[in-house]
């Protein structure tokens, strides 16, 4: 898609991935993926520091004789979400005021 | 380039990392590439770029992260190894990254000499201050006056060597925060160059 996809809002994209339902790796890139051109490079990274800030936390499960990571939700990941969540809105209203609502400051 | 072949090149640039990010990486991308299967595997390699480009991109962004994530101390012995990883698969030329290399070596020695410094200083303070207060606790027989004023500047001297103790350690924190920025911006740099 057009529009650029910072490092904090695929943070918010991969913690609503996860959320939803606990999630490995690939499929999180996949999702991610939809709306941004992120490269492997990129996501690993972010993905990394939220399991070291204790957002996720990994387990390993077998999935056709190979191993798979999960991540799932940790209480601060649920905390994160709902802060980042709440922020999107907010971020999102106002653009649509000013782009579609004729919002003037 | 096979998925063995990439996945071993970018294995020997990444080795250096602390133990601990090398596998996790090392994981990460194996178990992307077995994901993708036979079928997606040169659709992997042509995003990642060659082993050397995935590799200085992600060490890069390994090392931004580590910078924005405030919760969870790293020693920064380990963010330093980090750095030093993204500063060598830069796609910088060789003599270029060894200048790098040796400057930041340089920055450090004359960090930690001025920090030694400061903790003698210190520590000098402390022991002189405990003298003064021996020598006026004896001379307290002869002259009371002499004694205040030499307990009084033990006291001062041990409280002088404390502070700077304690300047010190907020400067050492911040001192390794400002290199790894130097660092973040010199490789970033490159990036915006290109």
């Amino acid at each position: 898609m057009y529009f650029p996809v910072s490092s904090l809002l695929t943070e918010f994209l991969i913690l609503a991935v996860v959320d939803r339902e606990d999630s490995y790796g690939y499929e999180i890139s996949q999702t991610v993926k939809l709306v941004s051109d992120i490269k492997e490079s990129t996501l690993y990274p972010i993905l990394r520091r939220l399991e070291q800030s204790g957002y996720l936390t990994t387990y390993n499960r077998q999935y056709q004789g190979r191993n798979r990571k999960y991540y799932a939700m940790t209480d601060a990941g649920r905390t994160q979400l709902a802060f980042l969540r709440e922020e999107w809105h907010a971020y999102r209203n106002t653009i649509d005021d000013i782009t579609e609502g004729g919002l003037r400051g | 380039m096979t998925r063995e072949e990439y996945l071993r090149q970018l294995q020997h640039y990444l080795k250096r990392l602390p133990k601990e990010d090398y596998d996790s990486a090392m994981e990460y991308f194996t178990e992307y590439f077995e994901e993708a299967g036979p079928e997606g595997e040169q659709a992997v390699i042509a995003e990642l770029g060659t082993p050397k480009q995935a590799a200085s991109e992600l060490l890069r962004n390994l090392l931004n992260e580590q910078i924005v994530q405030p919760r969870e101390r790293r020693s920064v012995g380990a963010v330093l190894m980090i750095a030093l990883l993204a500063i060598c698969a830069a796609p910088i030329a060789l003599p270029l990254a060894i200048a790098a290399t040796a400057i930041l070596f340089a920055l450090v020695l004359v960090i930690a000499s001025a920090v030694l410094c400061v903790l003698l200083l210190g520590v000098c303070g402390i022991l002189v201050g405990g003298k003064l207060i021996l020598i006026g606790l004896a001379s307290a027989g002869s002259s009371v006056p002499g004694m205040c004023m030499l307990l009084g500047l033990g006291l001062l001297g041990i409280g002088l060597g404390i502070l700077l103790s304690m300047v010190l350690i907020a400067l050492c924190r911040m001192i390794g925060l400002l290199l790894l920025r130097l660092i973040q911006w010199i490789l970033g740099r490159r990036k915006a160059n290109r």
